[in-house]
């Protein structure tokens, strides 16, 4: 990444969204430090995809972050699949690959959805089993993300802080730290999100998520990722730097997409971040 | 209930008793995506079905086990795919919607075609005809009625481009019109085209020829007389 050779800063990039690629596109590089592509939008398709994916190579360095593994669940890895990512990730040279602590599929069903799955030891057992099964299939580090939730099984025995310890150190793996997930979760279950970000286990993190979710009427937020970065999500961030390093900061929209102008004034605000935390605004 | 259950549950079209809580939240949320991609990747079935047919057999996809791909960007496919399986009570309205939708997902599926790889071998355009000419006959007009005859022959390339539906010529030298005729008698890669022709145009400048020949490619490839990935 740029920053680890120019800066102590974090380097911030942009999920990358179809909607939102000519803006991008058409932004000085300079706006962004990287972006991050989700492999299943891209995998076995030629065409415009992949036209747009080398337009990107040009431009930034590229990470990559999977939705679909479906790490909780016990279907059998799908090979060609996993063949077709090792290769897609030697060829974008990401540094690390991510997807997410929840169940997505399961009898051959894909749910596309992050479903969330209970907070017990087996559970925690059993996702590190899987999670050590798939990286050893990569050939780069893996680490995974956690997700939003708006509702608990009744077996849970864990919070959610040690249920991902418990799975990381587990599985020797990474974590990818969504500030903003962790900040929907503690509001929809009643936590005090700075308690929760401290019992993390933050030294593991490689990446770091910051977006924007929704406020329903009845007090749920949903994690929709169509809204500006919350003022309280960005003082999460900001006492989660000192932990986690200048690890790359991701910038996620997928919807109600803004002009890029306000866009760019995000990204702004979580570099400005990263330079008072590693004190290069003093 | 098994937690792999729940993603069963989320495709239901009425809530069941799940002991996750809020779990109908789930519900609504996972069936609101496959119905927004399908109606997105078909709005001529929607239009043609209207939204509460087109809705039912969304729903009807969704509960006999919903997208088998883990690749969001190919729910339709899964979906046509069911369609052509699948058995409907209305059946004339599925065999209507089978058509439409296949229809309208064929540029999506070409366009999501891989191109070629370098590795697959190229292929001259099968309309493709080569003549040669010690007499270049082409050259024939009242103001030139009787062109010299060369010493080497004139080769010259036609064929239908496939996107014009026009005929194309070229003229090309008689090493290269040789080396063109490596094609059609062998399954080569360009670079293996290239190598089997300086092996065997040994007479010639090994980078001109190969220079000649790139240019060649490149100029049949752009003009549909070769299909060949750059």
């Amino acid at each position: 990444m740029h920053a680890e050779t120019e800066s102590m800063s974090p380097p911030v990039g942009l999920g990358f969204r179809r909607d939102l690629a000519e803006s991008i596109l058409g932004a000085p590089t300079s706006s962004f430090d990287f972006m991050e592509v989700a492999p299943e939008n891209f995998l076995g398709f030629g065409g415009q995809r992949r036209r747009l994916l080398a337009r990107l190579q040009d431009r930034w360095p590229i990470l990559a972050h999977g939705l679909a593994l479906s790490l909780g669940g016990h279907d059998p890895w799908d090979s060609s699949h996993l063949d077709e990512l090792a290769a897609f990730m030697e060829e974008i040279e990401t540094p690390h690959y991510s997807d997410h602590l929840c169940l997505s599929s399961a009898q051959g069903s894909h749910s596309h959805e992050l479903l969330p799955l209970p907070l017990t030891r087996e559970k925690a057992r059993h996702l590190a089993d899987r999670i050590r099964e798939i990286s050893g299939t990569m050939p780069i580090p893996f680490a995974v993300e956690n997700i939003s939730a708006y509702g608990r099984w009744p077996e849970d025995e864990l919070t959610e802080a040690d249920f991902v310890t418990e799975v990381i150190e587990r599985a020797d793996c990474g974590l990818l730290l969504d500030v903003n997930n962790l900040f929907v979760n503690a509001s929809n279950f009643g936590f005090q999100a700075e308690e929760m970000l401290d019992r993390m286990p933050l030294e593991a993190t490689v990446q770091i998520h910051i977006a924007g979710h929704t406020l329903r009427q009845d007090g749920l937020r949903i994690d929709t990722h169509a809204e500006p970065i919350l003022d309280d999500v960005y003082s999460l961030l900001r006492r989660a730097l000192p932990r986690t390093g200048p690890v790359p900061i991701l910038l996620e929209r997928d919807d109600h997409f803004p002009p890029l102008s306000e866009l760019l004034e995000e990204v702004e605000a979580i570099r400005k971040i990263g330079r008072e935390v590693f004190h290069e605004d003093r | 209930m098994k937690t792999d259950d729940l993603v069963r549950f989320t495709f239901a079209k009425e809530p069941v008793p799940v002991s996750l809580e809020r779990a109908d939240l789930y519900r609504k949320l996972t069936r609101s995506i496959h119905h927004d991609i399908l109606r997105i990747a078909f709005p001529r079935t929607l239009e043609l079905l209207g939204s509460e047919a087109m809705g039912a057999s969304i729903d009807q996809f969704l509960e006999e086990g919903g997208p088998g791909t883990l690749q969001y960007p190919r729910v339709p496919d899964d979906f046509i795919e069911w369609a052509t399986e699948s058995q409907h009570p209305q059946a004339d309205l599925l065999d209507y919607e089978r058509a439409t939708v296949r229809a309208e997902r064929h540029p999506a599926e070409i366009d999501h075609r891989k191109a070629p790889s370098p590795a697959e071998p190229m292929a001259l355009n099968p309309t493709l005809q080569v003549s040669s000419h010690f007499r270049p006959v082409h050259e024939i007009s009242p103001d030139n009625p009787d062109p010299p005859i060369e010493t080497n022959p004139r080769v010259y390339l036609a064929w239908r481009c496939p996107i014009t539906d026009t005929v194309a010529r070229q003229r090309v030298g008689l090493v290269i019109g040789r080396c063109l005729g490596l094609i059609g008698t062998q399954a080569l890669t360009r670079e293996e085209w290239i190598q089997e022709a300086l092996d065997t145009e040994t007479g010639n400048d090994p980078e001109s020829l190969r220079s000649a020949l790139l240019e060649t490619h490149r100029d049949l490839v752009s003009r549909s007389g070769l299909f060949s990935a750059e």
